[in-house]
């Protein structure tokens, strides 16, 4: 959870994730997106997901996808998450809405402890759709790449509080289109959060 | 805490009626002891357990005699429901000494054991604050150089393991304890010069391996388990989960000697104190630095992990590989991080933390029954079974089979079986 503040907006952020279930399969949850300057971000998804084990560390994702905000619609989601050699956590989902617009969603992080308590935490992220979505601002192919470094303290383990920076830049279509309507091709943030979890 | 010390005598017929005043189903199980399958105090296994409010009656005979204990086979057992079983032999007891105590290592937490246990499920490193930082490797690269740092993290990294994945519990919640007592309020047992002292050390801690020594003294250990061994004279032991070891020490002095026992994970101590009168203390060692595992601790000569981690170069009996063990079928599946093909025995390895550091360090290798094996038959049968398990996920299995999911395996009464356990997590 993340109060963030850049290009002269401000807003609210989560990244939350949630699961239920024995060692093999879960129902798991995921959800991202914020709220700024009072309206929710497009980039507001939430997921509901059957977690398979099929591996040591790596496990199949099915279910559905329900984006927010302007041209939303919900998704079919196929995917698989793990832990890769060297720790990195990747998570690789695909996506296809009714209309057949096939899209994707490629994330990956990384953690390098400081010390054993002050941690910092890098991710990132990319999303590529087959076609593009004019109300949404996007086009066809990879669309972005976001990346974004938290430094949290662990006081206790569930309870780190964070400060961080995003930068997401357009690519692409995507990025043509944001020229079009005089966005600007990347956007910078300083947050403020927190890591809990129980 | 803990439960009382039971002392009885070989050939007695027990009766302990064991009333629940708990909210939950409890049970206690005497452990190291022989008795009908009844009366062994596993729920849902040789009988349905304790009620609350209920008394359940255990009758049995000691057929033997040495060091035992008890202890909940439930959650309990995390919150101090279990003592020790001390049994005099029915002859003479052929260790002669003036003094005898009981040195019961616990490990105890304010939070709630089941609590521990799902903190542990999700992150399976919760209690380890002592994992390698960048400073760690930075200080690698100038004292070895780059290469160096990079190739002494690269199986590790690979495999997706940590080298200093030492216990899944550390004293970053647990109050090690000596007879129920902390290291500050320091548990004092009487011995005058000259004297005989046995102590009958039991590891009834939940998660911890303790390192045991008393610094001045020289330890003599002449049973474990219950069973008496031809003496060995060491200067440390390592006592896991469930272990008794009883040792003599002959006083040499009226001072003060300092029972010093430090987790594995070298982050915390239990500690206890012999000496002449009550109220006094003597220097309390710091716990070992903490040391990596070594690749060799983790498995055998050559291992197959997922991910493929090649050990050429790692493991050190590279030369002579061993035989290769069987894994079931059961073992290939998300259940089970790591395979040991090839096996060591390392009975008279001292084990992590214990190698090259000068003091004489008990070892299996070191025991041997006193007249030999108690039963000379050749086994009629062999059962090949490997411990297994998952850390990032934190299960835990035999053959890849959790406890819940598993089939009992089969003994016929009298017969004489041997069961070889690979460790393979």
């Amino acid at each position: 959870m993340e109060y963030l503040n850049g290009d002269g907006r401000s807003g609210a952020a989560w990244d939350v994730y949630a699961w239920y279930g024995p060692d093999e399969q879960k129902l798991w949850v995921r959800s991202e997106g914020g709220v700024v300057d009072g309206t929710v971000d497009d980039t507001t998804s939430a997921e509901a997901l059957w977690w398979r084990a099929f591996t040591p560390f790596w496990a199949t994702l099915l279910g559905l996808r329900q984006d927010f905000g302007p041209g939303s619609h919900t998704q079919l989601a196929v995917g698989v998450e793990g832990l890769a050699p060297y720790w990195f956590d990747l998570q690789a989902t695909g996506y296809l809405a009714a209309d057949g617009r096939v899209s994707a969603r490629l994330k990956g992080s990384y953690e390098v402890l400081l010390t054993n308590r002050l941690i910092l935490a890098a991710e990132a992220e990319s999303n590529l759709r087959s076609k593009a979505n004019p109300r949404r601002g996007v086009g066809a192919g990879v669309g972005n790449v976001e990346l974004a470094l938290r430094v949290r303290y662990e006081f206790v383990r569930k309870v780190a509080p964070h400060v961080g920076f995003d930068w997401d830049r357009a690519l692409g279509e995507t990025a043509i289109r944001r020229r079009a309507d005089g966005k600007p091709m990347s956007e910078a943030k300083l947050v403020v959060g927190a890591r809990l979890w129980w | 805490m803990p439960g009382p010390q039971l002392r009885v005598r070989e050939g007695e017929t027990l009766t302990l009626r064991v009333t629940n005043r708990l909210k939950d189903l409890t049970a206690i199980h005497w452990h190291g002891v022989l008795l009908e399958s009844g009366m062994d105090g596993v729920p849902g296994i040789s009988f349905p357990g304790i009620a609350p409010g209920e008394t359940f009656t255990y009758r049995f005979t000691m057929r033997q005699s040495g060091t035992y204990w008890y202890h909940a086979h439930t959650l309990h057992q995390q919150t101090g429901l279990y003592g020790a079983l001390v049994v005099e032999p029915r002859e003479p007891d052929p260790v002669r000494v003036d003094r005898d105590h009981v040195v019961l290592l616990s490990d105890w937490t304010d939070e709630d054991p089941l609590q521990v246990f799902l903190n542990l499920k999700k992150m399976g490193g919760y209690y380890n604050f002592g994992q390698p930082t960048v400073g760690e490797f930075l200080e690698d690269v100038s004292r070895l150089g780059l290469g160096a740092a990079i190739t002494r993290r690269h199986m590790w990294n690979r495999s997706r393991m940590n080298p200093t994945d030492l216990s899944d519990v550390s004293a970053g919640t647990y109050t090690y304890l000596v007879n129920g007592t902390t290291p500050a309020a320091n548990w004092t047992g009487l011995a005058l010069a000259g004297e005989r002292v046995r102590l009958r050390f039991i590891g009834a801690g939940t998660a911890t391996y303790f390192d045991v020594r008393i610094p001045g003294l020289k330890l003599v250990v002449v049973s474990t388990d219950g069973q008496r061994v031809d003496p060995v004279e060491v200067d440390e032991f390592r006592i896991g989960p469930g272990e008794t070891y009883d040792v003599v020490v002959q006083m040499p002095d009226d001072r003060v000697y300092t029972i010093f026992a430090q987790s594995m994970d070298r982050t915390g101590f239990a500690r206890g104190t012999l000496a002449p009168r009550a109220g006094m203390e003597a220097e309390v060692p710091r716990p070992d630095a903490p040391v990596w595992l070594d690749p060799v601790d983790m498995m055998g000569a050559m291992v197959a992990m997922p991910g493929g981690a090649d050990l050429a170069g790692h493991g050190m009996a590279m030369a002579d590989p061993g035989p290769m063990v069987r894994h079931a079928r059961t073992e290939y599946g998300p259940a089970v991080d790591m395979r040991v093909d090839h096996p060591r025995l390392n009975l008279d390895d001292p084990g992590v933390g214990l190698r090259g550091h000068g003091r004489r360090v008990l070892t299996c290798a070191d025991l041997h029954t006193v007249g030999g094996s108690l039963d000379p038959r050749e086994p009629g049968r062999e059962i090949e079974l490997h411990l297994t398990g998952n850390m990032e996920r934190f299960m835990w299995s035999l053959d890849g089979v959790k406890l819940n999911d598993a089939k009992p395996i089969h003994f016929r009464e009298g017969e004489r079986l041997r069961i070889t356990l690979h460790n393979d997590s």
